[in-house]
């Protein structure tokens, strides 16, 4: 694997020696390293490039950066050559316009005239160099290169993958495609094969690109070479509206684009964020958008009349919902109602949501997590308490000496945050995983355990009895006092090597191997997945991944921790605004009377203070009969708890449900009333990904049909039910949730800015 | 003169290690692991003046200084049997029949610069001179030439062939290493060079057939005997391939400096049936063209540079008045579009763009503007390519125009040959 470099000098080791050089006259210092072009973006000179991408390599392929360097003789690339002090350098010389002609010219002769026909019209870098730096005169007279498919088509449109079609013609080599599926994808899909003027990017036969970043290979390709079956002839660029959005698929958050039309999304593009998905995307969340503008998308409020559901007004609607929940709160009590919000709904939604029941109801019973029957803890800010999130940074992966992932298919559950372990591991950074199976980033890891399902906790005390016995851990850095010490010893003691042979189907080899590896790392970070949080021992694992940080001395360590990687956009957000029955938002505990003052201050209300049901004794309270009305917002917990009979049965029991949602989903299928809310693409909010970090999302176009945004649905209802919700926007409840919640003071809408905001964690010491 | 190079070349059985020795072979390797410390030898190869032999003559001694002395990495020893270059025959004739010299000599320079591991990169081509290598290293190691603790030095050293697939540019040097990598032969940027940056991004040397032959010699004999052959900045003697129009085309090892004039009417027996010569290519087809005036140029590198041509590999290549000189630019001009590598845009479209147009004027169907054009695509690709094969690429089209514009306007405007080609052209 080949280390990343530019003209010789690894730039990991960020250099402290700075450069001062002159370009077209003007001073620039920068650090020692960086290359001509860098040093010119920072004074706002542009170069013109092809093949430059800032996460690859750079090549000097195409030639389009030459520029002159005073006492060197040739023309030099700019994307390639370090600074040096004292250099000067000129971007805008006869020679250089003349190269740059040049080579626009070479590009151009075999170029076909397709743009009439290629998707990247209007955003092409071959139309717009020639429009700043080329001729408008051709002086080619032979006959055009042409990569034939089928010899009696006249298109030359090659499938290459599920989504991707080349046309070799347009092709100007850049091989961007090439070197992102290799250095980055860390994949081999894609290849170049045959050589000079004769060369074809290609895939092996009968080998499509079928790794889930290609779609990334048709944003990168400056020209229309490479083009999605998606968005293949569906609109011309210029039509479009851009909108800043997030990918509403898992947990990364990655910084998208959405392309619109007259309300339809036409694709999805990056809107490069370098603090969580540095510019790429995976093809699940690229190509995933059909939904919004599908066809069976709710379009107007249900009400079920003689046993079936059928459309009804927004008004009849309302007043039906709250005149029910007045009803039964009256009857039978603020505790015999219920909600389920949803790690779907933005972050305003869920505050709302929860504040509804709160303030409206008079009721703590609600909660969002519907796929697990085993749920940890509410999470506690409180020092030595458990956050139960992801306490380092998506940045600070790569910088991680070894990464141990327990419990989680990466590429299948958190796919950019897959590419960041991909890139530690290509830094030279150990990598360890373990699962209940085996996964294709094992190519990039020392080893790979494969245990039997549930059997983490088994494993962790074969490890941490293997660091103690065989005293592998540093006495000067443990982190453990005599007696905690003492009491580790006792609990790992049982969990010799046959013992965890037998249960977990691990060799003691590996045990062994990895105990050494945790005990000489200079730092470690835990990476848990969906294994994990659902886990019977959820708390256990938790606690022995911590047992085994301090133990190793890295505890409270810079860039060392446990993390847990939730899995749904904002399964973070909804956790953090209280949508749990025993918190409110910002972690405040219920029952904590000091704590919740500030809140009931700005709610002017007397928040109930006892803890309410979670989600798994809502069920059962409500196949006992003791909830009598649910309002579910977001969710679908028929399809999504391990026993959607279980759900189906307690739900039938209701009195009166309500459920809030963009199709007719199991859940909502078993509603007395269904609302039709809207998607991610139809209204402002935040969502908060895996690591904490709060990102805005922007509405592209007003809900479809008859439906409306969720959050102005909760604002509705409460009106109903005489309360004051008049919040005219996300934005508003945006700067109420700040007002309440300790970890988002910090946060208003304008500073959450274009790169979002992490809340802030305190390690645990 | 006595022969250097060349002394032993038609010994039969020289190839072999014991005919190899018993004609003096195997005195300098010893020497040079026992009587000098790598250092030294540095030193003796700059004295000698000893300039790279594949056609770039960038100075051994020097090459090898690069290479950083305290850096923990490993270093490697290439060396470049690749002999792409058209009209270069001179590395085939040492590889098949004195491998030995060569080998001794890579075994002195990896001990010079401190390399472990070594590679003899020969293009695919030579079949048999890799068998014949593969033999002689076998030899090598039994005789405990190679290997570990090397005639009980305590150097050790571990040499391969690696046979290259077929391409020109792979005797590009840092082609050639991404080649023994398994990558595609693609240059590399130069800064940083082989001797920081190189196999594997290690520190390495690569170095030309005849460079590394001329080594044993020089430790043998003494860095300022070899200065003193030849001319002052272009040392030691330069096998030139000769070929073309010559009653004894072949390889001939004579002093730098003989003129051009000796080498082929004393040596080569002067032109073929008699005729006159036209131009002759001093050193490989990356060289420009030399008209028949300059006869008395000598064959060294800054004699030849000063006459506006290159030494290059010491290709050199003679045409009589019965040569087209457009049919040598379009032939030329062939190659190069079939061994760019694809990599940079200029090269890339360039040499196919000027095959394309040489094609043209070459059939009759010329125009009066192609001229002006060619010159214009040359100039766009000298100097803007990743490596020297865009300059090397447009040197046949720029200098046969400029030496011999009125052929090219002659095929324009009468769509045919100026010269009688008589019946020899088939």
């Amino acid at each position: 694997m080949k280390r990343p470099m530019v003209n010789g000098l690894n730039v990991l080791n960020g250099s402290n020696n700075m450069v001062t050089l002159t370009i077209d006259g003007k001073k620039v210092t920068v650090e020692e390293g960086t290359t001509i072009l860098k040093a010119a973006e920072k004074l706002g000179i542009e170069i013109p490039t092809f093949c430059f991408h800032d996460k690859l390599e750079p090549v000097g392929a195409c030639r389009m950066c030459l520029v002159e360097v005073e006492k060197m003789g040739k023309l030099q690339v700019a994307c390639a050559t370090s600074v040096s002090e004292g250099m000067m350098v000129k971007t805008d010389t006869p020679q250089v316009r003349a190269a740059r002609k040049g080579v626009l010219e070479f590009l151009l002769i075999n170029h076909p005239l397709d743009c009439p026909v290629c998707d990247k019209g209007g955003e092409c870098e071959l139309q717009n160099l020639v429009f700043k730096y080329g001729s408008d005169k051709s002086r080619y007279m032979e006959e055009k290169r042409r990569f034939s498919v089928d010899p009696k088509s006249k298109y030359d449109d090659l499938t290459v993958g599920p989504q991707i079609i080349r046309n070799m013609n347009r092709c100007i080599l850049c091989r961007k495609c090439v070197r992102f599926i290799t250095e980055i994808a860390g994949e081999t899909d894609l290849g170049t094969f045959q050589r000079g003027a004769k060369t074809e990017i290609n895939v092996l036969p009968d080998i499509p690109v079928d790794n889930p970043y290609s779609g990334n290979v048709v944003e990168i390709c400056p020209v229309g070479a490479l083009t999605s079956k998606s968005f293949r002839y569906k609109v011309r660029v210029w039509q479009t509206e851009v909108t800043s959005s997030i990918c509403p698929l898992c947990g990364d958050g990655c910084n998208i684009k959405l392309w619109t039309k007259d309300d339809k999304i036409y694709r999805i593009t990056s809107r490069r964020n370098d603090l969580v998905d540095e510019g790429f995307l995976c093809d699940k969340g690229r190509f995933g958008f059909e939904f919004v503008n599908h066809p069976d998308r709710l379009k107007q409020p249900l009400i079920r009349k003689d046993g079936k559901l059928t459309p009804a007004d927004w008004n009849q609607a309302i007043e039906l919902v709250a005149s029910k929940l007045k009803t039964i709160k009256e009857q039978s009590g603020a505790d015999s109602l219920a909600g389920v919000g949803s790690s779907k709904l933005t972050n305003e939604e869920n505050y709302i949501f929860q504040k509804f029941f709160r303030v409206v109801l008079g009721t703590n019973n609600i909660d969002h997590r519907v796929n697990s029957k085993h749920l940890l803890p509410s999470p506690s800010l409180k020092a030595n308490q458990q956050a139960y999130t992801m306490t380092n940074s998506i940045s600070e992966i790569e910088k991680a000496k070894l990464i141990f992932v327990l419990g989680c298919d990466l590429l299948e559950e958190h796919p950019i945050i897959n590419l960041r372990v991909m890139k530690s591991a290509r830094r030279g950074n150990a990598l360890i995983l373990a699962n209940i199976e085996s996964t294709r980033l094992n190519r990039f890891a020392q080893d790979e355990l494969i245990y039997k399902k549930g059997t983490e906790l088994t494993l962790l005390n074969g490890v941490a009895r293997e660091i103690i016995e065989e005293k592998l851990f540093n006495a000067g850095r443990v982190r453990l006092s005599n007696s905690e010490m003492e009491k580790l010893r006792e609990k790992v003691q049982p969990f010799d090597s046959q013992k965890v042979l037998q249960t977990t189907g691990i060799a003691p080899e590996k045990i062994k191997s990895l105990a050494h590896a945790l005990a000489k790392a200079e730092s470690i970070m835990f990476l848990c997945g969906r294994e994990i949080g659902s886990h019977p021992q959820n708390t256990e694992i938790i606690d022995s991944l911590n047992d085994l940080l301090r133990l190793t001395g890295h505890q409270g360590k810079d860039g060392c921790d446990v993390n847990l990687l939730w899995e749904d956009c904002n399964s973070q957000g909804a956790l953090d605004c209280g949508v749990l029955p025993d918190r409110l938002p910002g972690y405040v505990d219920v029952s904590d009377e000091a704590s919740r003052k500030k809140i009931e201050g700005v709610w002017n209300v007397e928040i109930p203070y006892k803890p309410g049901f979670n989600f798994n004794l809502l069920l059962e309270a409500a196949h006992q009969g003791k909830i009598k009305a649910m309002y579910i917002a977001g969710a679908d917990p028929g399809s999504e708890y391990p026993e959607g009979d279980y759900v189906k049965d307690a739900l039938k029991k209701l009195d009166f449900l309500v459920v809030q949602d963009i199709f007719l989903t199991e859940t909502a299928k078993l509603a007395h009333l269904v609302l039709p809310g809207a998607s991610f693409a139809e209204k402002d909010g935040t969502f908060t990904n895996v690591e904490r970090r709060v990102q805005k999302l922007k509405k592209a176009f007003d809900p479809l049909a008859n439906s409306k945004a969720d959050w102005y649905i909760i604002c509705m209802l409460a009106q109903a039910m005489g309360y004051d919700f008049d919040y005219t926007s996300p934005a508003q409840i945006f700067e109420e949730l700040a007002c309440v919640s300790p970890i988002h003071t910090k946060m208003n809408w304008e500073n959450l800015g274009e790169t979002g905001k992490q809340w802030e964690i305190e390690k645990n010491l | 003169m006595e022969k250097i190079l060349f002394k032993y070349i038609d010994v039969p059985d020289q190839y072999k290690i014991d005919t190899y020795i018993r004609n003096g072979g195997y005195r300098a390797l010893p020497k040079a692991l026992k009587e000098h410390t790598p250092d030294e030898l540095i030193e003796m190869v700059k004295k000698s003046g000893l300039r790279g032999r594949g056609g770039a003559g960038f100075p051994a001694g020097l090459k090898w200084s690069f290479v950083p002395k305290d850096s923990p990495k490993p270093r490697f020893l290439l060396c470049n049997a690749d002999e792409g270059e058209p009209g270069t025959f001179k590395d085939r004739a040492l590889i098949e029949n004195d491998p030995h010299q060569l080998l001794e000599g890579i075994i002195i320079a990896s001990y010079a610069i401190g390399a472990h591991r070594a590679f003899i990169y020969i293009r695919g081509e030579f079949a048999f001179g890799a068998k014949r290598l593969e033999g002689a290293i076998q030899e090598c190691y039994q005789k405990g030439y190679l290997g570990k603790n090397i005639l009980g030095s305590g150097f050790d050293l571990d040499l391969d062939v690696h046979r290259g697939g077929g391409a020109y540019i792979c005797g590009e040097e840092t082609s050639l290493m991404e080649s023994v990598e398994g990558e595609r032969a693609n240059p590399r940027l130069k800064p940083p060079f082989p001797a920081s940056v190189g196999l594997y991004r290690n520190p390495t040397v690569i170095n030309n057939v005849e460079t590394l032959s001329n080594v044993p010699h020089i430790v043998l004999n003494g860095g300022e005997w070899y200065a003193n052959i030849g001319m002052p900045k272009s040392t030691g003697t330069k096998i030139f391939s000769l070929s073309g129009h010559v009653d004894k085309p072949g390889n001939y090892e004579l002093p730098m400096g003989v003129t051009l004039r000796e080498l082929i009417f004393e040596h080569g027996g002067g032109i073929k049936d008699n005729r006159k010569l036209k131009a002759v290519i001093p050193g490989g087809v990356s060289t420009p063209v030399l008209t028949a005036e300059l006869l008395d140029v000598k064959m060294d590198f800054e004699s030849l540079y000063e006459a506006g041509s290159l030494l290059g590999s010491g290709a050199t290549i003679v045409m009589d008045e019965t040569t087209c000189m457009v049919k040598v630019a379009y032939r030329i001009s062939k190659f190069f579009e079939h061994e760019s590598c694809g990599k940079c845009v200029p090269c890339r479209e360039g040499t196919r763009w000027i095959r394309q147009i040489m094609e043209r004027i070459e059939n009759g169907k010329g125009r009066e503007q192609d001229l002006d054009l060619l010159r214009d695509i040359c100039a766009n690709i000298a100097g803007n390519t990743v490596c020297p094969m865009g300059d090397a690429a447009v040197i046949p089209i720029t200098s046969t125009i400029e030496k011999f514009r009125d052929e090219y306007e002659y095929h324009i405007k009468h769509k045919k040959c100026m010269v009688d080609l008589g019946e020899r052209f088939v």
